[in-house]
């Protein structure tokens, strides 16, 4: 089973062809607003140079963020375009658990961390064993501060006798402008190598299988990207009714 | 029998989510608009991100019920058509994801069509037999321009509008005078119980020898009379502000389109976009045509606000030019109607 997976939540534009376990090729680039087109070019290369065509891949597999809006929008629609093109089926899964994805060898815990602009980060939380990626928490922007307590207090419940495999590992691109407030504010933390801070579409492909082999996968119809945050015209919204309901009140 | 060239087109430039299946340019097979005006209702206009994300939501199923109605398959289809711009970029990305991704997937070719060239293009789906040399008046929520279209794809942008769209001045005044969302059509039925000559609301530029449009001193001259005439502890009297304001905004489009009309010599005006559906609009320009001896083309309401019929009708004509798209091709929020890409 081929598949073709890619993800564009941040600056990072990446695509990858592979099987179970196989990777045939991966394209990386660095394209901040540049996805919509950079994308197919690189993904028209890539096939080429694997020698296979679009018509031969059999799933579709995206990155849903939370990420940049505009990025993941680019990504889903793109992923939906192709899989009503092909009537092959689509498979998405979360930027995040990507990030996290590469680290699930090494046993403990693992926190993704990705800039969120407006001064927040979205972030989330998996126990890595085996192999394995168990998520522990919602995908959720909160700011910097907010994210050291949570994984201040994480660290807190874990056991000391333990201590050294248990750390915490902070792996994500908010580590480019927060990596020093980070060592600074969290005990016991390990950060991840530069190279590991952008979702790879090789992860994608890894996690879309995973979903595959459980008989799972989306409908192009209704798949959306994982947003994480509310548009700030609701937010508005919701705080003016707040406020007009207490107004009344008092 | 020679095979006709089916077009899939794509439309979510704003706040509609349009597909649809054009034959030869002209047939149209299927035509679906998912309108979004009830989640931007609450915010009186239309809200970029959430526009964007409906888009994402309501694209595919909105193809397929395009295919299905048409009674076709995307393996029928000869090209995608997709609107590249001027539009909100958010949303026009999502449009031109999805086509790029079918267009891939089936080895079709991929069509950028320019959303201005498309309303006037619409004119061609209901009177196949109109050609250019013609002038054109596209107003709608975005866009107010008089275009002259020399021949296909030969444009002229004789003037815009320097600040607000005329469909936004509609929003603008309705949400101030608390008459709901969209702002067009309400006014336009409350103008027809006022006056239009209660209120000497200004007509900006009339007098200026170009053919640009400034819209936002007139909204602003509106709620100065209405604080005016409330701070003096008078009614206002609503269809009178609604018959004189939509008569200074029609004023200026008739003074300035008839001037073009007769400074390009030709015998044609077409009325395009949303705001084409304004009745004293169409009414009043068809009375000024006749009398100029000038024909007066304009859509049924549907075509008139965005759709993506007119996108593949556009995308017909450049299908047939062997325009087609790279697939580099990007959003392009200002795309002129001048500098083709």
């Amino acid at each position: 089973m081929l598949l073709l997976a890619f993800d564009t939540s941040t600056d990072l534009c990446t695509v990858a062809v592979g099987e179970k376990d196989v990777l045939l090729g991966e394209r990386n680039i660095c394209a901040p607003r540049g996805h919509m087109q950079k994308l197919f070019p690189l993904t028209d290369s890539l096939l080429s140079d694997i020698g296979c065509d679009i018509q031969d891949i059999d799933a579709v597999a995206v990155g849903l963020g939370p990420g940049s809006f505009t990025g993941v929008r680019i990504g889903v629609s793109i992923a939906k375009g192709l899989a009503q093109g092909t009537r092959k089926p689509i498979v998405g899964v979360s930027s995040l658990d990507a990030l996290a994805k590469p680290l699930s060898f090494c046993d403990g815990l693992v926190c993704a961390v990705v800039d969120a602009k407006k001064k927040e980060v979205y972030s989330c939380f998996y126990k890595c064993f085996g192999g394995n990626l168990q998520r522990l928490t919602d995908y959720k922007a909160l700011s910097p501060e907010k994210l050291c307590d949570k994984l201040n207090e994480m660290n807190l419940s874990v056991s000391d006798e333990t201590e050294g495999n248990e750390k915490i590992t902070l792996v994500g691109d908010a580590l480019n402008s927060h990596l020093s407030f980070f060592k600074e504010r969290v005990k016991r933390a390990k950060f991840a190598p530069p190279n590991l801070w952008y979702p790879k579409a090789s992860s994608i492909k890894d996690l879309a299988f995973d979903r595959l082999e459980n008989g799972e996968s989306d409908d192009y119809l209704t798949l959306v990207p994982i947003y994480a945050r509310i548009p700030i015209a609701e937010e508005m919204w919701e705080k003016k009714v707040r406020e007009s309901v207490e107004g009344k009140k008092s | 029998m020679r095979k006709l060239i089916t077009i899939l087109g794509i439309e979510t430039s704003c706040d509609e989510t349009a597909a649809a299946v054009v034959a030869d340019g002209k047939r149209i097979l299927s035509n679906i608009i998912a309108s979004q005006v009830k989640w931007h209702r609450k915010f009186s206009g239309v809200v970029p991100e959430i526009a964007s994300r409906k888009h994402v939501e309501l694209i595919s199923p909105v193809i397929e019920e395009a295919l299905l109605e048409a009674n076709v398959t995307l393996g029928d289809i000869d090209a995608v058509a997709v609107t590249q711009g001027p539009g909100l970029v958010g949303a026009l990305l999502v449009g031109l994801s999805v086509a790029k991704g079918i267009s891939y997937a089936t080895k079709t070719p991929l069509i950028c069509v320019n959303h201005i060239e498309a309303h006037i293009l619409a004119n061609f789906l209901e009177y196949p037999n109109l050609k250019p040399p013609l002038v054109a008046l596209v107003v709608s929520g975005g866009h107010t321009a008089i275009v002259y279209m020399k021949d296909f794809g030969e444009y002229e942008v004789l003037g815009e509008t320097l600040d607000d769209a005329a469909g936004e001045a509609f929003d603008k005044v309705a949400k101030f005078l608390d008459l709901g969302y969209p702002g067009g059509p309400v006014i336009d039925e409350l103008a027809v119980k006022g006056n239009p000559q209660a209120i000497n609301f200004p007509r900006a530029m009339i007098r200026r020898d170009n053919y640009d449009f400034s819209l936002s001193g007139l909204k602003t001259a509106v709620f100065n009379y209405v604080s005016r005439v409330k701070a003096e502890g008078k009614q206002i009297n609503i269809p009178d502000i609604c018959a004189s304001f939509q008569a200074a905004v029609i004023d200026v489009q008739i003074y300035k389109i008839l001037r073009a009309v007769r400074e390009k010599d030709v015998d044609k005006i077409v009325l395009a976009g949303g705001v084409a559906a304004n009745k004293s609009l169409r009414e009043r320009l068809q009375n000024e045509a006749t009398k100029e001896g000038k024909e007066l083309f304009y859509s049924s309401p549907l075509l008139c606000t965005d759709n993506a019929a007119m996108i593949a009708c556009a995308g017909y004509f450049k299908f047939k030019e062997g325009k087609t798209c790279a697939l580099d091709a990007n959003a392009e929020p200002n795309l002129s109607l001048v500098d083709e890409p």
